[in-house]
């Protein structure tokens, strides 16, 4: 282990691509195989992003690539990262859009941010959850009374397009933000591209962006387990 | 993210999924490309661990808690859909938003028949909120199963009784609906914030028949109960 990490630090584990269907593919390590979980990027300028995803052999892993694989040739070259995928935290993010990579989205120029987390983190343990069983309000009259959240808990909104499921959740955030003074973020994945400019705008002149973080996976893009993870660290 | 905010912002979150069945299907792409056999309904077999992995990470903590509202697709309108049965088993609420309602133009469009939430036990809300609630339910269920018959042979040929529920409810389903803060551009009414126990109050305050006397519209669209006494 250790003799494989100082190995590692000058020189990057590389390997190269075995094999491409689609977007699996498999990639062959001659020296040590990455864990599982581990980011790769290959391509010209590095800016294609696998995920291992399986380790087939002693020398092979299966990988799901992150982002389009066009131009992937067989025995191109893979870098491993030595890393999990990691999205950035901390209280920069507030009133910013993202995409899972924490690349921002809103033109409002890169962040500075030293603190990242993978995105694949262990539940909290047992003993150290908080079991309360506290109500919590919305303002919103029908929600209160018939179907009272809990504080902490989950809640499922079911309902199919123009029903206005967008709005109960905007006004949602704006209810909260004004009572709570928490923190929201809205994550929206496979939506189309034009709801997620919708919503920014909405937030914008609401006035509810600023204690909100917004996190959008495109119907185009592949990613989207991922995806949903990111939002979590 | 959000866990940052918790453990170590110690801030409470508020999370909002849209959509988490778009987790679960990717989930099946992915194990589809991946090769594992396909289990029900062409769902990856791992579909019960994936979700759980994702909703366990959602939870309480001493330092702050993260509420989550998720918005599910439920796959043509299946309720048994594999997807649909596993979320169901992490919610503690559901919020059933139904197109009926919506084209009735009672916004929010929830149907409170279908919707649920495990904390409306007299335990954790309270014995009067809980009495309302059942109370609503009743009356509005009641009104559910007149619909037909007022469809039918109208209003007068029900029972005095039954009048009274019929009114009871068109009141109650009004007096649910509420302008809302984001949507003031469009509507040009001004949002409404409402307390709880002052929506629990006019509730209780309708179901009492305190307003037989006041037409269905000045319900419509208010926050307080007061705002129908004013009008």
């Amino acid at each position: 282990m250790n003799e494989n990490k100082t190995n590692s630090q000058p020189q990057p584990n590389r390997g190269s691509v075995a094999s491409v269907k689609g977007s699996v593919i498999d990639v062959h390590f001659p020296n040590r195989i990455p864990a599982l979980y581990s980011l790769l990027v290959t391509g010209e300028e590095q800016q294609i992003h696998l995920e291992v995803m399986a380790l087939l052999s002693t020398d092979t892993v299966r990988c799901i690539a992150l982002t389009s694989t066009q131009g992937l040739a067989r025995s191109a070259t893979v870098i491993d990262t030595g890393r999990t995928l990691e999205v950035p935290v901390g209280e920069q993010l507030l009133g910013r859009v993202f995409d899972v990579f924490g690349n921002t989205l809103d033109r409002k120029g890169e962040l500075d941010i030293s603190k990242r987390r993978s995105i694949h983190q262990k539940p909290v343990p047992v003993a150290e959850r908080a079991t309360t069983s506290e109500i919590f309000t919305t303002g919103i009259k029908a929600i209160d009374v018939l179907s009272p959240l809990e504080r902490g808990g989950k809640a499922g909104l079911f309902g199919g397009a123009g029903v206005g499921k967008t709005v109960l959740i905007m006004e949602m955030i704006h209810n909260m933000v004004g009572q709570y003074e928490g923190v929201s973020i809205f994550c929206g994945i496979g939506e189309r591209i034009r709801e997620a400019v919708d919503l920014y705008r909405e937030a914008k002149e609401s006035g509810v962006l600023d204690n909100t973080i917004l996190l959008f996976g495109q119907m185009n893009e592949q990613l989207a387990p991922d995806f949903e993870l990111a939002m979590l660290p | 993210m959000a866990e940052y905010f918790r453990d170590e912002a110690k801030q409470d979150v508020l999370l909002l999924i849209d959509n988490i069945f778009r987790f679960i299907q990717a989930g099946a792409e992915v194990s589809g490309l991946m090769g594992r056999l396909p289990s029900r309904v062409g769902y990856q077999p791992t579909l019960a661990t994936e979700l759980a992995e994702l909703e366990e990470r959602i939870c309480n903590t001493r330092t702050g808690s993260i509420t989550s509202i998720q918005a599910v697709y439920v796959p043509a309108d299946d309720f048994t859909d594999p997807a649909a049965v596993h979320t169901f088993s992490h919610l503690s609420a559901s919020i059933v938003l139904s197109r009926k309602r919506a084209s009735q133009g009672l916004y929010p469009a929830m149907d409170p028949l279908q919707s649920n939430s495990k904390m409306l036990t007299p335990h954790i809300i309270g014995e009067r909120h809980y009495r309302i609630a059942q109370r609503i339910r009743q009356t509005l269920a009641e009104y559910e199963e007149l619909k037909d018959i007022i469809a039918m042979l109208g209003m007068e040929e029900l029972s005095r009784n039954d009048q009274r529920t019929v009114h009871r409810a068109r009141r109650l389903e009004r007096f649910l609906t509420q302008p809302f803060f984001v949507t003031e551009a469009f509507t040009g009414k001004k949002g409404k914030m409402v307390d709880l126990e002052k929506a629990l109050t006019g509730c209780e305050r309708i179901l009492e028949d305190e307003f037989v006397d006041y037409s269905e519209d000045a319900f419509y669209m208010i926050g307080n109960i007061d705002e129908a006494e004013n009008s």
